[in-house]
């Protein structure tokens, strides 16, 4: 099964092409957040997106996988909201977004609470050094988000969009420690070199595909990188098919 | 039949490339069925003297000119680009010119530039304007070079209806502004190259050969530096007939760049 761990709830009416596409681009299931359009965003934004997302993946199960969207700075209240989402609309991890620096203290029940559930937490990522970082400050970068693996090395996070925009290179590097840090394909960047330094650095059972919803572009390049078939297999299907087995509700 | 019209060899100063030589582009090719591509030197983009740039591509493909079609990169602000423009053409058989107005800081509306365009309409040269060539993104720290302004293309695109400019790696978003900007003007090409310019769900490639006609769009990849199987993958997810498909694929590029099928 071809999973993309990194996919958007398009707007309405886009999203039967976006099904139609992803199926005929052979993904079989998409991994789609409903984020707010401003943050940080307020608790009745994200249940909303959280409920929108449900509706959705109620409808579409073939094809759709969710993940819940919080804004950790609202601590026992997102936390509910994230346990509710597993266990009862059954969504398959976590997305965090910017609402919140990955390092601030308010994120870490979340974490310990996807390692209790076993699921995913999907972390949206700059791949950039800090220090040329533009606003909002609240944005984490991989090593950061490398920082945070390393604290909680029984927790499955990942880092987003590898390939979203910024310099890659870096972005790799900077994890190459963090061993339990995931990272996935997603993001526009499509340079030549970008999937096979993963691979060589990370290792391909680091990391899984996502598109961050440039559906052909993110699948081709897997497809085009010059890894090894099993690699391809990794990255696309059997990486992914592990995590969703290391559920525990 | 695959022709690309947006490839580069040679050093690139900010990382390290691969394919980047006439054997290695010649690989890369094989690999994702393209049969032939205009290459111009990607040392010349930072080069002060690009002409090194242009003599470096030249003896590269010293065994591969009947697949891979050189351009000459003119920075009409250099002294000597015009002799330079000349060997490149008259000798070394380079069927166009490519132009990298942000890198090489100058304006394509300023006076030297209009001397090349001059020149380029005389001798019916195709003009590929290199929006940019890096994801912005990726720049480099201390060099933050930004896309070349369409403002300053809708004009010589007006000025010079006699010129073909084939825009390389211009997001949807520009071609769409151009496009608003100059509905009658046919002198200008529009390749898929960037990253904002998609196929399938976003289908940017379709709303452009929508609005100006597959005979107005063109392949191109940004290989190396890019998979042109990503590219390709654009064309291939777009719904096009199969006149427009070839359009785009290779009749376009070969009637530009005088190329026999």
């Amino acid at each position: 099964m071809i999973i993309d761990w990194h996919a958007h709830l398009p707007s309405p009416n886009q999203q039967d092409s976006f099904l139609k596409w992803a199926a005929k681009l052979g993904i079989d299931k998409l991994c789609m957040s409903n984020l707010a359009s401003s943050r940080p965003c307020s608790i009745e934004d994200f249940i909303k997106c959280n409920n929108e997302m449900a509706e959705f993946f109620k409808k579409h199960q073939d094809q759709v996988l969710a993940y819940c969207y919080v804004n950790p700075s609202y601590e026992e209240k997102a936390l509910e909201e994230f346990e509710m989402c597993i266990k009862e609309y059954d969504f398959v991890g976590l997305k965090l977004y910017y609402d919140c620096h990955c390092l601030d203290p308010r994120v870490e029940p979340l974490i310990e609470k996807s390692i209790e559930l076993g699921v995913p937490i999907l972390w949206h990522a700059a791949q950039i050094q800090r220090r040329y970082m533009p606003p909002p400050i609240t944005t984490s970068n991989a090593a950061e988000i490398a920082e945070l693996s390393q604290r909680f090395p029984d927790a499955m996070l990942i880092l987003g969009h590898i390939g979203g925009g910024g310099d890659w290179e870096w972005g790799i590097k900077a994890v190459k420690n963090a061993e339990n840090l995931f990272v996935d394909t997603s993001g526009s960047g499509t340079e030549l070199g970008m999937i096979e330094m993963a691979v060589k650095e990370l290792g391909a059972d680091r990391l899984l595909f996502g598109t961050d919803n440039q559906l052909d572009v993110g699948i081709s390049k897997i497809y085009a990188a010059d890894i090894s078939e099993e690699e391809k297999k990794m990255i696309l299907k059997k990486n992914g098919e592990k995590i969703l087995k290391r559920r525990r509700v | 039949m695959i022709i690309d019209v947006n490839a580069y060899l040679g050093q690139w100063a900010f990382r390290r490339l691969r394919f980047n030589t006439a054997e290695g582009i010649l690989k890369l090719m094989d690999r994702a069925g393209i049969d032939s591509a205009a290459v111009s030197s990607i040392s010349a983009v930072t080069y002060r003297n690009v002409q090194a740039g242009n003599e470096e591509l030249h003896e590269m493909l010293e065994a591969s000119r009947d697949r891979l079609i050189s351009l000459a990169v003119i920075n009409p602000n250099y002294a000597g680009w015009e002799d330079d423009l000349e060997l490149c053409i008259d000798e070394w058989d380079m069927r166009g010119v490519k132009m990298h107005p942000n890198y090489h800081d100058y304006k394509l509306t300023g006076g030297n530039a209009a001397a090349l365009l001059k020149i380029a309409a005389k001798r019916n040269l195709p003009i590929f304007i290199a929006v940019r060539v890096e994801d912005e993104r990726q720049h480099h720290w201390l060099m933050k070079v930004p896309g070349v302004p369409m403002i300053e293309i809708a004009e010589v695109i007006r000025a010079f209806p006699n010129v073909n400019f084939i825009l390389n790696y211009i997001h949807f978003s520009e071609a769409t502004y151009l496009m608003n900007m100059l509905p009658k003007n046919e002198n200008f090409y529009i390749d898929v190259t960037a990253h904002y310019m998609m196929g399938s769900f976003s289908q940017g490639v379709a709303k452009t050969v929508k609005r100006i006609g597959a005979k107005r769009v063109l392949f191109g990849s940004g290989m190396p530096l890019r998979y042109p199987e990503v590219a390709l993958n654009k064309i291939n997810t777009t719904e096009l007939n199969e006149e427009e498909r070839k359009l785009i694929l290779h009749m376009n590029a070969a009637k530009l760049l005088r190329i026999s099928i």
